[in-house]
């Protein structure tokens, strides 16, 4: 099967004669490695220049990323393969995705529900302590103190 | 010049039961067969690799979620020019790597050898300056958790914040670079295999998936460093 003029299928293995391999124009790898460089400088800059910290990050990944696709793309020679290599990579980096969403989702959101306060068990918890502790007051005052206060009814 | 690839009706003659050249393995159909699986297969490991690093990151990640400060203030002690002259050194090693698969590509022996000798060069290099930055932390003592022991007043840091956690940030600094050093360490070794094979003319235009697979590994390696020099020497 064929997909964007390249070809797509897992069966590249089983395949007979693969297309006659692709050897890329040597200004190209010197292209791409002035690319990377000039990037590597921009890294730099822009943090010698600084940012506030969350859109210093951004940009930090987002030029790695540059740097990053220019060397997967060129270098490991993806742009001209079989389809079926960049699905295998490119399905690593969604797993990766989900693996940040999830864990830093959970590390950001941590004490959100801060369970001492917004539970039915500590709230019943809380009622009986105030019970007890309104008995205690009564039996050691004299006797005849203020009945223990209506205890509400528990609520969900 | 390294060996031209041999069709297959000179090699079929005068060898018996033998169907292709001599580097073509008996339970592949033809060398475009052995290439890609041989391909298929190391970018599958590629996959692998990206996941466990992604693991490291995420650990750098969740360490400056809980300590901004520490990391900013940490980061100082690393020595960023360092860490740029090794950025270009890898980058240009991937950059002879896949010039050296391209000779293989173009039966240019001579090429392949000296491309990889180039990329060991500065594989070397950067292990060099590796171990310059991590003796000099060992003689301070800015050493990752429990064991870190220096003295933090006399680190002429510019700002120290209340809840410095440094053994946080240099664990999580020696993980990934020690990480990343052994695989820079790993490649160095397979490339002077790959040298010595090279050297030796087994790898043509037809015959070349090792070089070219090895060639993926190290740009891998690349690309670590990529996202670990800003993230661990640039934060500000």
């Amino acid at each position: 099967m064929k997909l964007l003029g390249r070809k797509l299928d897992s069966s590249a293995a089983a395949h007979g004669h693969e297309d006659h391999v692709h050897v890329m124009p040597l200004p190209m790898y010197f292209g791409v490695f002035a690319a990377l460089l000039v990037l590597t400088v921009v890294t730099v800059g822009v943090s010698v220049i600084g940012l506030p910290p969350f859109l210093s990050i951004v940009v930090a990944i987002a030029v790695a990323t540059v740097k990053a696709t220019l060397v997967v793309l060129y270098f490991m020679h993806l742009r001209y393969e079989n389809l079926f290599y960049s699905f295998i990579f490119v399905s690593s980096l969604f797993f990766v995705l989900l693996f940040f969403l999830f864990t830093l989702g959970d590390t950001a959101f941590r004490g959100f529900v801060i369970p001492e306060q917004d539970t039915a068990v500590w709230r019943n918890e809380q009622v009986i302590l105030k019970r007890e502790a309104a008995a205690k007051a009564a039996s050691e005052s004299p006797a005849g103190g203020a009945p223990a206060a209506q205890t509400p009814a528990p609520s969900n | 010049m390294s060996q031209k690839p041999q069709s297959h009706a000179d090699s079929n003659a005068g060898h018996s039961g033998h169907h292709g050249p001599k580097y073509l393995a008996h339970h592949f159909f033809d060398m475009a067969q052995q290439n890609a699986s041989g391909k298929l297969g190391m970018w599958l490991f590629m996959a692998q690799e990206v996941l466990f690093f992604s693991g490291l990151f995420l650990c750098y990640a969740a360490g400056r979620y809980f300590y901004p400060e520490t990391f900013l203030a940490a980061h100082e002690l690393l020595d960023w020019k360092l860490g740029a002259v090794n950025t270009v050194v890898l980058l240009f090693s991937s950059l002879t790597m896949a010039l050296a698969v391209r000779a293989a590509q173009t039966n240019n022996r001579k090429a392949i050898v000296t491309n990889l000798l180039l990329t060991i060069l500065c594989a070397c290099i950067f292990m060099v300056i590796k171990y310059f930055e991590y003796s000099h932390k060992f003689h301070l003592g800015l050493l990752p958790g429990k064991y870190f022991s220096a003295d933090v007043a006399s680190l002429g840091l510019s700002s120290v914040p209340a809840d410095f956690a440094p053994g946080v940030f240099f664990g999580v600094y020696f993980i990934m670079t020690g990480a990343h050093g052994i695989h820079v360490l790993v490649g160095i070794g397979l490339m002077i295999w790959l040298l010595m094979r090279a050297q030796r003319g087994d790898f043509n235009s037809e015959n070349h998936v090792a070089l070219e697979n090895y060639g993926l590994y190290w740009h891998l390696v690349d690309l670590i460093w990529i996202y670990l020099f800003p993230l661990l020497y640039l934060v500000r």
